[in-house]
């Protein structure tokens, strides 16, 4: 609205803005026009001065020639003469003047004739009078030829002049209409100005208005944002909104505290990255659903995490989510806790003595507890929804019915009913009696919301009573008769006392029927008053405490000598239920004959006419059995867990999904995880080489399916990256209705068994390698020549010969390395020990070698010196011999191998060493090439003739000498062997 | 006429293996001693059939075996491997498609009639 407003205002600007500058440029044009105008005027104006001039110089010449003649005097010449430029200037003017007019020009031209033959005739006269022929003179202008030219002179400069006097007319007119025009176009001109002021006027105002008015708006808004963040912040329920890409736009405080961070560490940020643990959960989803079909969504679920029921409801908008939360556990719980203890008390309805049901107003039946279900052997499910009357409880008597209708209704309008209702039969046919009420339930002390019916079988009682009436009216006949025979016999009265006492007994006996059933209750049954004095106890308590039933009645728990602390709770307890009248619930300790018991009480109030809660009923069970048995399970648990969390296997418990739901710290510190880093986790994803998982996740479903595979052997991965080798033995779980709940899984780490076995088979290996090949030369060989094949003679029988000897070589060569170096090692060869010289060993090692170097085109190059030691000469000989066999082998062509010695005092040894510029060897060979047939290229052997056992017999003899050997290498750059010899005093 | 490829390293063994095969039977018999240097003879002239050693320098038997079966030329030649190691480990080898495996050492005859065995070979 106003913005159309806006824009018809600018609409407005703009037109008068444009038809200010078309009236401007107007006004410009006409102004020029007028000036045009009046220059031309002025110009008229000129052309009628010049040629008035011109006529009136001409006159002066005229007039100074006629003097001149007449008087011959030359004073007239002089304005003659002076007068003749000025026409002659002045006829130029005019020719100039009307170029614009080709009539007024042709009229110019003639004038020009015109006076110059004037002129000329003047001129003539003038020059006659002057040569003295005046008479000459005279006789010319009598001729009256110049009057005529004179005459025409005139008539030519009046027809210019009446000629520019018209065009002056004219053009002042137009000079005239051009001031009015520029008149009108200044005043529109103004009204445009007045007009576009007022618009500006009127816009300015109107958009000082809009500005205010979004200014006001913006505060506003900014406002009842603040009053929405005051309200956020102050709700009890957590909030927090989310963009459309997850991230926090916003929380309040209360999320902040849930979150268990600063509120504004998260703006910003994607909630599935703050909170990873919740992905994949069912409020995961939920969220997804709610932003992919933009719809609210209610949820609540249990949130593992924080071990919390959250209630949480989600609104989507176009840009993203609004959620609030709530923390729902307690109010779970207390709904668990209602259902619970609604569940109890069902119980001590359903089971208590009396015969209760719940009806409507209507009476129709709602709730019915066992006595009158049993009474008529029937189930709840046929009496539900049923009017009272039409139950079987009432027989098939129409009269009762109608009476029980009755009090249906009576009860209805708010009237307590009692009354008793003798011969009920029961579904075996035993006529029962009862006292009968209909109890109104009000609410509010004015509706009937529902009526409680209540049956108390009174058969016994009412027996009992009958029996006592009919025994006392007996007797009092009896008086009556025998009144006026009071002296009767003594005897006969002694015979009436006998009778009464008998039926006092009989009443008694009744009453004690009555109560057998509680009394031989093995729950303690205590009715306490008000005052929390004992009204009545049943036997049970005597059996606990040894203390008769009678010497209760009227005392208090203090009295009968409770321990003051267990006295107070129970007193506090019932006091709750007097005051609230509700069931109360307790679990006490109570001393008793055979030491201390756990019972569980139930306090029930029991209410008087009133509503008023008049005394309460406790019934005590005995739990210590239950107790010790809770007791014995928790320590089995505490057992088990000590020796979960203690032994060095690794424990593992998976969910059904194969989520981890318990580890051991075994495992924990195997596979360097924390706990919180483990727990729910998918086990096979998280712990196994990618290249496992699915095969052992389907051993997993098969152990939870099936129950197949109680043994499996597979490898996990640690935090660090390590691969564990894992011997399992599985188990399935399963919960106490026998479902398979996951599976518990023990596991022994074997990865340095696995791997010592490994070794052990690649030794085998190769032994057997080294070994077989010689023999299958020599079996080969051998085959060959005894079968005939090849005949021993030929040439090709002296080239098997040859390969039979060669194995047999290689043969003898390693039997005889493993053999020293089995000696060796075994101490059975005992060094000869004696002094020798440091220089003489190498030079004679190095002459051994000198032939082998020479044939493989390489320098040795020995560095004697003459330390003395003391040693094995011909084992360090074998050492240094072995060490430049190997040197030469593995160096190329022009290469040299080093052999030299320094004393190193410090360690009080001498250090040997041999050096080449060999291909090197790796850092991680460089301790096992010193194991038995270790090559650092298993194919070397062949290559380069080793047996494999060098470098450990040269590492046995070393060790013999109490030195020690390794080496160094670069790769690329070569080798260098060290070994040291203790210098010991010679 | 069949044509067989002997790769072993051993020249020794490699020698007596020529030796027994063109003795016993009527096969033309190449030799090669290293997995580089049987591929390059395989490609050349393919052989009916490949002895190859397990245990060699550079390329080794498994590696060996690994370019004959790449190579569609040759994938499809029968492959008898040999092998000094303990025999423990032939199923290991015979799961990597070869025709067989002979354990070192062995005699002439026996050698001969394992390969004919292997590749279905009638006199």
């Amino acid at each position: 609205m106003r913005r159309s407003l806006h824009n018809l205002m600018l609409i407005g600007i703009c037109s008068l803005c444009l038809s200010l500058v078309g009236i401007g440029t107007a006004a410009y044009w006409n102004f020029l026009r007028y000036s045009d105008r009046a220059r031309w005027v002025e110009h008229t104006y000129k052309v009628i001065d010049v040629s008035e001039n011109l006529l009136s110089n001409l006159k002066d010449a005229e007039t100074g020639q006629r003097g001149y003649l007449l008087t011959l005097t030359p004073e007239y010449l002089e304005p003659f003469y002076q007068s003749q430029p000025s026409i002659r200037r002045a006829i130029g003017q005019l020719k100039q003047l009307t170029q614009d007019n080709p009539a007024q020009q042709r009229s110019i031209e003639r004038l020009e004739l015109l006076i110059s033959q004037k002129l000329q005739e003047l001129d003539q006269t003038t020059q006659l009078a002057k040569q003295q022929q005046s008479q000459a003179a005279l006789a010319i202008v009598r001729q009256n030829q110049g009057k005529a030219w004179m005459d025409q002179i005139r008539q030519v400069i009046d027809t210019v002049e009446q000629r520019e006097r018209l065009l002056l007319t004219q053009r002042i007119t137009l000079k005239q209409l051009a001031v009015t025009q520029i008149t009108l176009m200044l005043s529109f001109a103004a009204l445009a100005i007045f007009l576009l002021m007022a618009l500006l006027a009127l816009l300015y105002k109107s958009l000082t208005a809009h500005q205010r008015a979004q200014a006001q708006t913006l505060e506003e808004t900014i406002r009842s944002r603040k009053t929405l963040a005051n309200v956020l912040e102050s709700i009890g329920d957590g909030f927090f909104s989310l963009d459309e890409n997850w991230n926090f736009v916003y929380l309040n405080r209360k999320a902040g505290e849930t979150f268990g961070r600063s509120p504004e560490t998260f703006i910003g940020k994607n909630i599935w990255q703050e909170l990873p643990e919740a992905v994949g959960r069912p409020f995961y989803r939920a969220f997804h659903r709610a932003m992919e079909e933009q719809r609210s969504i209610q949820i609540e679920e249990y949130y593992s995490p924080w071990d919390k029921w959250l209630e949480c409801r989600i609104y989507p908008s176009a840009r993203g989510l609004a959620i609030f939360f709530q923390d729902a556990t307690e109010r779970r719980q207390a709904a668990f806790a209602i259902q619970e203890s609604e569940r109890k008390f069902r119980a001590v309805f359903n089971y208590t003595f009396e015969y209760i049901t719940l009806l409507t107003p209507d009476g129709i039946v709602l709730e019915m507890n066992y006595g009158p279900l049993d009474f008529m052997q029937v189930n709840y499910e046929t009496v539900q929804g049923k009017p009272f009357w039409e139950l079987s409880l009432w027989g098939n008597s129409p009269a009762v019915q109608k009476r029980i209708e009755a009090a249906v209704a009576e009860a209805a309008q708010g009237q307590f009913i009692r009354y008793d209702m003798p011969g009920l039969k029961n579904y075996w046919g035993d006529p029962r009696s009862f006292d009968f009420s209909l109890k109104p339930i009000f609410e509010d002390d004015a509706t009937v919301i529902y009526l409680v019916a209540e049956g108390r079988d009174i058969t016994d009682t009412k027996e009992a009573h009958a029996e006592l009436t009919l025994h006392r009216e007996h007797l009092e006949t009896l008086v009556k008769q025998r009144t006026t025979e009071l002296m009767e016999a003594n005897a006969q009265l002694q015979q009436e006392l006998v009778e009464r006492q008998r039926a006092e007994a009989a009443l008694a006996q009744s009453e004690k029927q009555y109560r057998t059933l509680t009394e031989n209750s093995v729950d303690l049954i205590i009715r306490h008053d008000r005052a929390l004095n004992f009204l009545y106890v049943n036997s049970a308590l005597e059996v606990m405490t040894g203390i008769p039933v009678k010497d209760w009645s009227g005392k208090n728990l203090n009295d009968m000598g409770f321990p003051s602390e267990i006295a107070q709770q129970i007193a506090d307890a019932c006091k709750g239920v007097f005051e609230t009248g509700e069931v109360g619930r307790l679990e006490h300790k109570a001393p008793s004959l055979d030491g201390w018991l756990t019972y569980q009480s139930w306090i029930a109030p029991e209410f008087d006419d009133y509503h008023n809660v008049e005394s309460v009923l406790i019934s005590a069970r005995n739990v210590t059995a239950l107790k010790e048995r809770e007791a014995a399970i928790q320590e089995a648990d505490r057992r088990w867990r000590y020796l979960l969390d203690n032994v060095r296997l690794v424990v593992v418990g998976l969910n059904q999904r194969g989520a981890v739901d318990y580890v051991n710290p075994f495992c924990l510190e195997l596979t360097g995880y924390s706990a919180d880093e483990v727990m729910g986790k998918p086990w096979f994803e998280t712990f196994l080489p990618p290249a496992q998982q699915q095969a052992v996740r389907a051993v997993f479903q098969e152990l939870i399916d099936q129950e197949f595979h109680p043994h499996y052997q597979n490898a996990i991965v640690t935090k660090q990256g390590k691969e564990r080798i894992i011997a399992w033995n599985n188990t399935q779980l399963r919960n106490a209705q026998g479902e398979v709940t996951g599976s518990m899984s023990i596991g022994e780490d074997i990865t340095e068994r696995f791997a010592l076995e490994r070794m052990k088979a690649e030794f085998i290996s190769v032994v057997s390698h080294e070994l077989r090949t010689p023999i299958t030369s020599i079996q080969g060989a051998l085959n060959l020549l005894a079968e005939g094949i090849v005949p021993v003679e030929s040439s090709r029988g002296h080239e098997v010969l040859t390969i039979a000897a060669d194995g047999a070589d290689r043969l003898v060569t390693i039997v005889n390395d493993i053999l020293d170096l089995e000696r060796l090692q075994s101490g059975k060869v005992t060094l000869a020990i004696a002094p020798c010289q440091a220089a003489d060993l190498m030079v004679q090692a190095s002459n051994l070698m000198q032939i082998l170097a020479d044939q493989a085109e390489i320098t040795l190059t020995t560095t004697p010196h003459p330390y003395a030691l003391m040693g094995d000469g011909d084992r360090l000989i074998q050492v240094m011999t072995n060490l430049l066999n190997n040197a030469i082998k593995f160096s190329a062509k022009g290469s040299t191998v080093w052999l030299g010695v320094e004393q190193d005092a410090a360690l009080n040894v001498l250090r040997f060493w041999v050096k080449d510029q060999g291909r090197g060897i790796p850092t991680e060979q460089l301790e096992r090439i010193f194991e038995r047939f270790h090559q650092v290229n298993t194919s070397d052997s062949r290559q380069k003739g080793g047996t494999g056992l060098g470098l450990p017999i040269c590492r046995s003899i070393i060790q013999q000498h109490g030195g020690t050997i390794w080496a160094e290498s670069e790769l690329g750059q070569g080798s260098c062997f060290y070994f040291t010899v203790p210098l010991k005093s010679i | 006429m069949k044509r067989i490829l002997v790769i072993d390293d051993e020249d020794g063994i490699r020698n007596l293996i020529r030796f027994s095969l063109e003795a016993l039977t009527e096969w033309e018999v190449m030799t090669a001693a290293s997995g580089l240097e049987g591929l390059a003879i395989a490609q050349d002239q393919p052989p009916d059939a490949i002895l190859l050693d397990v245990m060699m320098p550079d390329l080794d038997g498994i590696a060996t075996l690994t370019q004959l079966k790449l190579n569609l030329s040759l994938q499809h030649i029968p492959t008898i491997l040999l092998t000094a190691k303990a025999t423990d480990e032939s199923e290991e080898l015979l799961s990597l498609g070869v025709a067989g495996i002979i354990v070192k050492p062995f005699k002439a005859q026996a050698l001969v009639n394992q390969i004919k065995q292997y590749l279905s070979w009638e006199d």
